[in-house]
């Protein structure tokens, strides 16, 4: 993760129980889980973890335009909070409810991604899960 | 000697300015690889397993064809080689070949030893192995330079060995150790 620019701020207008999605490459899975690598960021990038904030299903078709075969998972933004991350809104042209999630994620950096990966769920699954490995998928209140 | 050994011996072997010179020892009864170049060795001669670091392998023992499980594994090393930069959608940098030593001794390691991993690749040109049996899991990220981070949960006794500072791949070899003790 990336340290919070000094001129953005955590955007509390995203309430803790509302959810991010997260586009998931499809080799990023273990078993049937989502793996802790959904979590990491490259140290030197600028930008922080891309994510959208789920308003409606559009949501969903917006981050997986032209990656039809990737999954996606979801986070509730207070498990990302209890890590001391930070979420701004980052709108883009057809994702308009782009996020970024920023902060620094301390020493122990695999168990942040640990508990994070325990904290996902599946929005839809990638093709790379075998179908009897796949639990059913809970709609998204 | 016993397989652990000989394989612990092989740490002993290449940083990533050596790579090209570095191999692997193990007792499996292996000779040949084919898949790669179509050509067969004899039974203790390094192969060049057809990796972008020139890593070798030397099989000890003769008798038996390659595993199907390892050269799988080497062969999901050599697709990651050709991921093009931001294969993750989310700025991933392209597989870095310095990682290929150090995955593949801790990969022969679980095999000697218990069981393989699985493999991903990771964002910054790494390679992510998983370890997962009887609430036992074990994660080790070989980051591109070959070092590695790892964290070893035993959820049934609630023991966690987190290696958070990059270290060798020896001491990772350590947690595949004590995976496999415990499976």
């Amino acid at each position: 993760m990336v340290s919070l620019p000094g001129h953005l701020s955590d955007d509390i207008t995203i309430g803790g129980g509302r959810w991010l999605l997260r586009r998931v490459y499809p080799d990023w899975v273990h078993g049937e889980k989502p793996d802790s690598s959904n979590f990491r960021h490259p140290d030197d990038q600028q930008s922080g973890w891309s994510s959208t904030l789920f308003e409606t299903e559009a949501d969903i078709e917006d981050i997986l335009r032209d990656h039809e075969n990737f999954g996606v998972i979801r986070i509730q933004a207070q498990a990302l909070r209890n890590e001391n991350l930070a979420i701004v809104r980052v709108p883009l042209d057809g994702n308009s409810n782009h996020c970024e999630v920023y902060g620094e994620l301390g020493p122990s950096k695999k168990r942040v991604h640990k508990r994070l990966k325990a904290h996902a769920l599946w929005v839809r699954y990638p093709d790379t899960v075998p179908t009897n490995l796949r639990n059913p998928i809970m709609p998204i209140e | 000697m016993t397989n652990a050994a000989r394989i612990d011996e092989g740490y002993a072997f290449p940083t990533s300015n050596a790579i090209s010179q570095a191999y692997l020892d193990t007792d499996k009864k292996i000779r040949s690889v084919s898949s790669t170049s179509g050509r067969s060795f004899g039974k203790s001669e390094p192969v060049d397993v057809g990796l972008k670091s020139g890593i070798k392998i030397a099989w000890t023992m003769g008798g038996g064809e390659f595993p199907e499980p390892v050269q799988k594994i080497i062969d999901t090393l050599r697709s990651y080689e050709t991921l093009s930069e931001n294969w993750d959608s989310h700025g991933s940098k392209i597989h870095d070949a310095r990682s290929q030593l150090s995955t593949m001794e801790l990969v022969m390691a679980g095999y000697a030893r218990c069981q393989l991993p699985a493999l991903i690749p990771l964002p910054d040109g790494g390679v992510g192995l998983r370890w997962d049996a009887n609430q036992v899991e074990l994660e080790v990220d070989v980051l591109p330079d070959g070092q590695c981070i790892a964290l070893f949960s035993d959820d049934q006794i609630d023991e966690v060995v987190d290696i958070s500072q990059p270290c060798s791949v020896r001491e990772v070899t350590r947690l595949v150790e004590r995976f496999c003790k415990k499976n």
